[in-house]
């Protein structure tokens, strides 16, 4: 049901102002709206520079933390879905405050020295790459960029490919056959590149610097007066010091790694602390005193009242909430129905006046995935999984909680359905006993076996239909007696719901019917009688009524016609819908029985019965897989088309009280 | 070749063909499927993997996307087997219920590779949906959701149909 909410003014002193927010926070139950005080003696709170402050801080923490990760993961941490964060309490919070300003310092010092772990690296594989140029030069005894003696020029450079001495000199010799005051040495002849010393007497100097520059002679890109030997070592001396550098800031980072778990409390600390922050936003400062105002369940108003008044100097008061408040949504549900909140949440929540449809929504939910599923043996694994992580997960977050409960509802609606069709790992009783025992033992349903009649398991599924879309249209009549309008039942809820009915009972009676199902059930003639009479009557109702909005009697009545054609035609599509029930039933129970068959395929002996085991389990697991997403999308889609389609408007707004929002540590607070 | 060697052939021929006939439904409505889903999820599969790649928490999310129209491929093959149970109870059944059953494949056959094909498309779309909002799982399911009502109609009469014929006296 929707939790009744009442509107919660309180005004306090300023100097409290932070103190009655932390309280509200971690009691956690209102919702704190813009205050509407009197302009002239409250103004709104500036919190954006605050704010901006905490989100920076949470943003280092989560760099920080990031890169703790990275750099020293923690080895001992086992991350699982269901283990659930840690618990602190709120004195953890309350003496964290004092350190937090050092926290933030060392969150800040990790992203610093990830930086400086980078910029080494880079340093490091820059210098490698001037290390790997130079490579070739070290037998050379002069610097790169030597120039020559008082009467010599030298040039040091390369040619591209391994040529030999003779090469070179014959290819200078033709470029320039006027010169001859010069020699060469190979430093370094490779694959890639030949490495040369040229001395050249100085009146000539120019001519055979543009004769070897034709012939594809290059100077190498010279940046120290040292020779390369000492470049070299010079290059490596750097190389060690950024190492050292890098290895001293992982050394920090691994050190600081300690403090993880202060790094994460210290971005939940803030998280919480910005929530205060931008709830504080809407509350109205004077110059003595605040006003706050906001929304609290009617159920919890007065202890909160009196316990607030209580502690600090304050007054509260409590009101009904007006037509037109932009009231909240609560739902307050027990857990069979609160289970699948989940999934109305994910339609939309029902609005202020609105019926919960949660408890009809469950009963109807967990009967319709146990007939798609239908399989005894899957309804055990899905609800014994569900179970023992219910049992051994104390910490489960609320959300999975629900989840695991609307899964383990959902196995025993599966398991009961298995049983009455006959189905246990499709046929591995029957199975088992053929090939390996007398061949006489087989797992007989309670009811029948739906394999063999499928009619008749797609009239049950019909007869199913009906039944969840009349509580729909119950629903329909509830929400009206709630809104005030009991007399639109008669028109959208007694017309529809009997013209079907009454429909319904002329067709079981007829011969067609008889054949579809494959046995007749017997109208007496007074009762068909009476369906055509019902037919009838409602049938004109819905076009005298259809379109009772219209004032022209033409357009109404055209209006009236065309709802009782969408009445009939909406009846037989959203009946027709239920076949799914059938159709995803029987796929579960065949392909389970297929899997078994091949299963046995390898006879009786000890190898066939590895074989059988393997096949079984892998073969099963997959069809689990297929078909218990199949099993919740579609039950999914009964609900959300066929279901709320009749009845249900939602789009409420959720109820989002001031309250701990974390993400590595769940705060429990001592009440 | 003289006539009563030929007419024995023919004979033999039409004695058989029935379960020819219901083969090659049995075959239809399992490749038709088959391919459908193939192609489907195949399709849905690289937009859920764009999406992993913007956002690794939405892994379970777009995986349930991408296997909706992967349903076909299994619908196809229970229309197989039910079909093959058919051919193995019925060795010798006329041509007339072999036809019988290759007709009653068929919506089978059509209607999965169509709505895998569809169904992909809505799904595709549904994963976009997940990337801009990652908290709208419930609705998103809903859009594919839609298009396999076709394929479930589909199987239903092609089941139907198939047991309903391997029952008649032809």
């Amino acid at each position: 049901m929707i939790a009744d909410m009442s509107r919660f003014r309180l005004v306090g002193l300023a100097s409290q102002r932070k103190a009655i927010l932390e309280t509200l926070q971690r009691t956690g139950s209102v919702e704190v709206s813009p205050a509407a005080g009197d302009a002239s003696l409250y103004t709104p709170l500036a919190t954006s520079d605050t704010c901006a402050l905490l989100e920076k801080i949470i943003k280092a923490s989560e760099d920080a933390s990031e890169v703790l990760d990275r750099v020293a993961p923690d080895k001992s941490a086992k991350a699982g879905m269901f283990a659930g964060r840690a618990v602190v309490s709120a004195n953890d919070f309350d003496s964290f405050y004092q350190r937090s300003n050092l926290v933030y310092r060392t969150a800040l010092d990790i992203i610093s020295d990830d930086k400086a772990i980078a910029a080494a690296q880079n340093e490091i594989s820059k210098l490698e790459a001037r290390r790997l140029a130079l490579a070739p030069w070290l037998s050379l005894p002069v610097p790169l960029n030597f120039a020559g003696t008082e009467n010599t020029r030298v040039f040091v450079g390369s040619f591209e490919g391994q040529r030999s001495r003779e090469q070179i000199m014959e290819a200078a010799a033709a470029a320039a056959p006027e010169l001859s005051l010069y020699d060469m040495e190979i430093v370094a002849a490779r694959k890639e590149q030949t490495c040369v010393l040229a001395v050249v007497h100085r009146d000539e100097a120019r001519a055979f610097e543009q004769a070897l520059t034709s012939v594809g002679f290059i100077k190498p890109a010279a940046e120290t007066q040292l020779n390369p030997q000492a470049e070299d070592a010079n290059l490596v001396r750097q190389i060690e010091t950024h190492k050292k550098n890098e290895a001293a800031a992982a050394a920090r980072i691994g050190e600081a790694s300690k403090k993880r778990a202060d790094i994460l409390f210290l971005a939940d600390h803030c998280r919480m602390r910005l929530a205060k922050y931008e709830a504080m936003r809407n509350v109205a400062q004077g110059e003595y005193t605040v006003l706050l105002e906001g929304w609290v369940e009617k159920s919890k108003a007065r202890k909160l009242a009196d316990k607030l008044e209580k502690s600090y100097d304050c007054v509260i008061e409590l009101t009904e909430p007006e037509d037109g408040d932009d009231v909240p949504i609560k739902l307050v549900n027990n857990k069979f129905a609160g289970a699948i909140e989940s999934v109305l949440t994910g339609f939309g929540l029902p609005q202020r006046g609105e019926a919960d449809p949660l408890n009809v929504m469950a009963l109807f939910y967990y009967a319709l995935f146990g007939l798609m599923f239908s399989d005894a043996g899957y309804g055990i694994i899905l609800t014994g999984a569900c179970f023992y992580i219910l049992k051994k997960y104390k910490n489960l977050e609320d959300g999975m909680k629900n989840s695991m409960r609307m899964f383990m509802g959902c196995g025993i609606a599966t398991t009961f359905w298995g049983f009455v069709f006959g189905s246990f790992f499709g046929n591995v009783v029957g199975r088992v006993s053929d090939i390996f025992g007398s061949g006489t033992v087989a797992l007989k349903p309670l009811w029948y076996d739906p394999v063999a009649e499928p009619m008749r398991l797609l009239m049950f599924s019909f007869v199913i239909g009906i039944a969840h879309l009349s509580a729909a249209y119950i629903m329909k009549a509830v929400s009206y007696v709630r809104a005030g309008k009991a007399k639109e039942i008669l028109f959208d809820v007694i017309f529809p719901l009997f013209t079907f009915y009454a429909l319904l009972g002329m067709l079981v009676g007829t011969s067609m019917f008889a054949t579809m199902a494959g046995s007749a059930i017997p109208v007496p003639a007074w009762l068909n009688t009476i369906c055509m009479g019902v037919a009838a009557a409602c049938a004109i109702g819905i076009i005298l009524f259809g379109g009772r909005e219209s004032r022209s009697w033409v357009k109404r009545i055209l209006k009236g016609a065309y709802a009782l054609y969408n009445v009939v035609a909406g009846w037989l599509g959203d009946v027709l819908s239920y076949a799914r029930l059938l159709a995803l039933g029987l796929a579960t129970g065949v392909i389970a029985t297929v899997m078994n068959d091949l299963a046995g395929m390898g006879g009786k002996g000890f190898a066939g019965a590895v074989m059988f085991v393997l096949i079984f389990i892998i073969g099963q697991t997959l069809n689990f897989a297929i078909n218990v997403l199949g099993a919740y999308v579609h039950t999914n889609r009964l609900m959300y088309v066929e279901f709320f389609g009749k009845f249900y408007e939602g789009g409420g707004r959720a109820f989002a009280p001031l309250t701990i929002k974390t993400k590595n540590y769940k705060m429990v607070v001592e009440e | 070749m003289d006539l009563a060697v030929t007419s024995s052939i023919g004979q033999f021929i039409v004695d058989h063909l029935g379960v020819v006939f219901a083969a090659l439904g049995l075959a239809l409505a399992a490749l038709m499927g088959g391919i459908g889903s193939a192609k489907g999820t195949g399709m849905a599969g690289e937009a859920a993997a764009a999406s992993v790649a913007e956002n690794p928490d939405n892994f379970g999310k777009v995986l349930i996307l991408q296997v909706l129209p992967g349903t076909q491929g299994i619908y196809g093959l229970v229309v197989a087997f039910i079909a093959l149970g058919t051919i193995t109870s019925n060795p010798d059944m006329s041509i007339f219920k072999g036809l019988g059953i290759l007709a009653a494949a068929l919506p089978a056959a059509f209607c999965l590779y169509h709505s895998a094909l569809m169904q992909a498309r809505a799904s595709i779309a549904s994963i976009q949906l997940i990337n801009k909002r990652p908290n709208q799982l419930g609705r998103a399911i809903i859009f594919p959701a839609i298009v396999e009502t076709y394929a479930i109609l589909a199987l239903l009469i092609s089941l139907l149909a198939i047991t309903g014929i391997s029952g008649l006296n032809i």
